[in-house]
């Protein structure tokens, strides 16, 4: 994106935008993963220390989600099960596994209702394919 | 923030903040490689980072240091911004009834995360759980 192009979404009239594909991208400076199923607007809800939901302002669904404290959650995963190295393939992790090892390694930390958020937001994940480069991380 | 701002923040990515401790202003940052890469999917998300964050960080109603999941320098600043932006169109919105507005910024003073979130119904200029989501309020 040139300098002008990003002035124009900036000052430009709002134009609505369609093309949209599901994405998570790994931000180091936060050291935490965004992951978007669509961009609706949404409204933010922490539900513990790994993840904050995304909730969509006009569908009331979620819409993505900010995985957060990634490196420290990846060497405990490994840690505690050096097995979960199956599934980072080529440096590159799958969401829906990442839910999946928060569930399996702090069930007590997860609500009974937050258990449900976690299930919907693996499956959510499963659906979009959602995958994340961590390679800077995993190793 | 002029037009000539602006330009400047999405040049360089450095924005005005109101000291945490202090009563002078400081200087936060934003990777302009990020602004781009947000620019590209949605446009109410790059202009809420280039016109509500700086208000917040401006004008906050609560600072906030020490994440305890996460690391005791990074800083959270709470505010009701003016307005709001549709994430897909960059429409601009009044503000969102009973939700406040959080900026993320790490040790390096990187400005990482902002979102909407709910408010305390008990105190609506803070978010909901901060007394165990920080480690101490500055502001």
């Amino acid at each position: 994106m040139t300098e002008a192009e990003l002035e124009r979404v900036i000052f430009g009239d709002p134009v609505p935008t369609t093309d949209f594909r599901p994405l998570a991208t790994y931000n180091p400076e936060g050291d935490c993963i965004e992951f978007l199923v669509s961009n609706e607007s949404f409204r933010a809800e922490r539900i513990d220390s790994l993840v904050t939901v995304y909730y969509g302002r006009e569908s009331k669904e979620i819409v993505g989600s900010l995985i957060k404290g990634v490196s420290g959650f990846i060497a405990e995963t490994l840690r505690r099960n050096p097995g979960f190295q199956i599934d980072i393939e080529g440096g590159r992790v799958k969401l829906c596994h990442l839910f999946t090892a928060k569930m399996w390694l702090s069930p007590d930390e997860i609500k009974d209702r937050h258990t449900i958020v976690y299930k919907h937001l693996r499956g959510v994940a499963q659906q979009a394919n959602a995958e994340v480069e961590l390679e800077a991380v995993c190793v | 923030m002029s037009d000539g701002a602006v330009k400047q923040f999405l040049r360089d990515g450095r924005l005005q903040a109101l000291h945490p401790t202090e009563g002078d202003r400081c200087t936060f940052h934003v990777d302009p490689s990020e602004i781009q890469r947000i620019a590209k999917i949605s446009p109410g998300r790059a202009r809420e980072l280039t016109f509500v964050v700086p208000s917040v960080l401006l004008k906050p109603t609560a600072v906030f240091r020490g994440l305890p999941d996460r690391d005791e320098k990074w800083l959270c600043y709470v505010g009701f911004p003016d307005r709001a932006y549709d994430y897909r169109s960059g429409q601009q919105l009044p503000p969102y009834d009973g939700e406040i507005f959080l900026v993320y910024i790490n040790a390096r003073l990187c400005v990482y995360n902002w979102r909407w979130e709910t408010a305390d119904p008990i105190d609506v200029n803070l978010p909901c759980e901060h007394k165990s989501r920080y480690g101490k309020r500055l502001r």
